[in-house]
């Protein structure tokens, strides 16, 4: 068993290869969409403190930013 | 259809409702992809176990060019039929093609190494795909650098729509010029040239991709409608708009 497991991890000696390509995917595709739920998340924090009407200088720097 | 979802109300009232289905779908495609690519598709008789890069690197880059084309497409009707989400859309989709155009170069110098012996050769490929990278940088570039957002919208469109000249460019890259990379084996004459069980996993892997997409294009689109309430609320000094 622990060779089977061995064998599948060094994938015909192109391990180095292999899954530095799998585990750069899965980062990518996961870092853009948490990054982008967390931006929509950043925007709907902006909008509740525009609503309430307070920190007016957070507000301006954030529409420079805009 | 488009009209309908013009609304910016009623975008987020359908994406809130298409989200879940979308996101399981995603984890589902890319769950099974990766049982196939990794354990149940077999060793390649040429390239043996290294052909597993494929499974992420063609999808990749299949989705790096429909994002650019989708940002071209809605760059025009941006331009021509003035419709509110169209831009509003390419500029939501153009962090998420970037990150798919970097996959594919990465992955693909992962994959040229053990093959051609090189992380990188100048050949129409891909320059053409890098190209499409700095295209991805201009587009950006262009969209955040006016103070007037539709003005920086409307140069980005133009820039998106020379640039998708590349596209075919990258297409048929490999028939037009000498290039270590393969011809065609999916969309050519004669059908496809590779067998179904390493096809299966990479339809499932590209099917996971564009759900991913979907999903992430979603997320941006509401994100950047947000962003322009705010701004808006902002320029009238805290009145909300109705």
């Amino acid at each position: 068993m622990i060779e089977v497991i061995r064998e599948f991890i060094s994938m015909g000696g192109h391990a180095y290869f292999i899954w530095p390509a799998y585990i750069i995917a899965t980062v990518g595709v996961l870092g853009l969409w948490f990054f982008s739920a967390w931006e929509l998340k950043h925007q709907k924090h902006i909008l509740t403190t525009l609503k309430k009407g307070i920190p007016k200088n957070l507000n301006r720097e954030n529409a420079d930013n805009t | 259809m488009f009209n309908f979802l013009a609304n910016p109300a009623r975008f987020s009232q359908m994406a809130d409702r298409f989200m879940p289905t979308t996101a399981g779908l995603a984890v589902v495609f890319l769950s099974l992809g990766l049982v196939y690519a990794l354990v149940i598709s077999p060793p390649d008789y040429q390239q043996g176990e290294t052909v597993r890069i494929m499974y992420v690197h063609v999808p990749s880059a299949w989705m790096a060019l429909f994002i650019y084309s989708f940002i071209a497409i809605t760059s025009g009707i941006g331009l021509i039929w003035r419709h509110p989400l169209a831009h509003l859309s390419a500029q939501a989709a153009a962090p998420i093609g970037i990150t798919f155009t970097l996959l594919c170069l990465t992955t693909g110098s992962l994959w040229g190494k053990p093959m051609w012996g090189a992380w990188w050769v100048w050949d129409a490929r891909l320059t053409s795909v890098l190209f499409l990278f700095f295209l991805y940088l201009g587009f950006m570039a262009l969209n955040n650098s006016f103070d007037d957002p539709a003005r920086g919208e409307k140069s980005a469109a133009i820039l998106a729509l020379i640039g998708f000249i590349n596209i075919p460019v990258i297409k048929f890259s490999v028939d037009w010029w000498n290039t270590l990379h393969q011809p065609a084996s999916l969309l050519r004459i004669g059908g496809p040239a590779i067998h179904y069980s390493m096809l299966t996993p990479l339809f499932l892997m590209a099917l996971g991709f564009t759900f991913v997409a979907v999903c992430v294009l979603i997320i941006r689109i509401r994100m950047l409608l947000l962003r322009r309430r705010i701004r808006l609320i902002k320029i009238n000094g805290g009145k909300q708009q109705p």
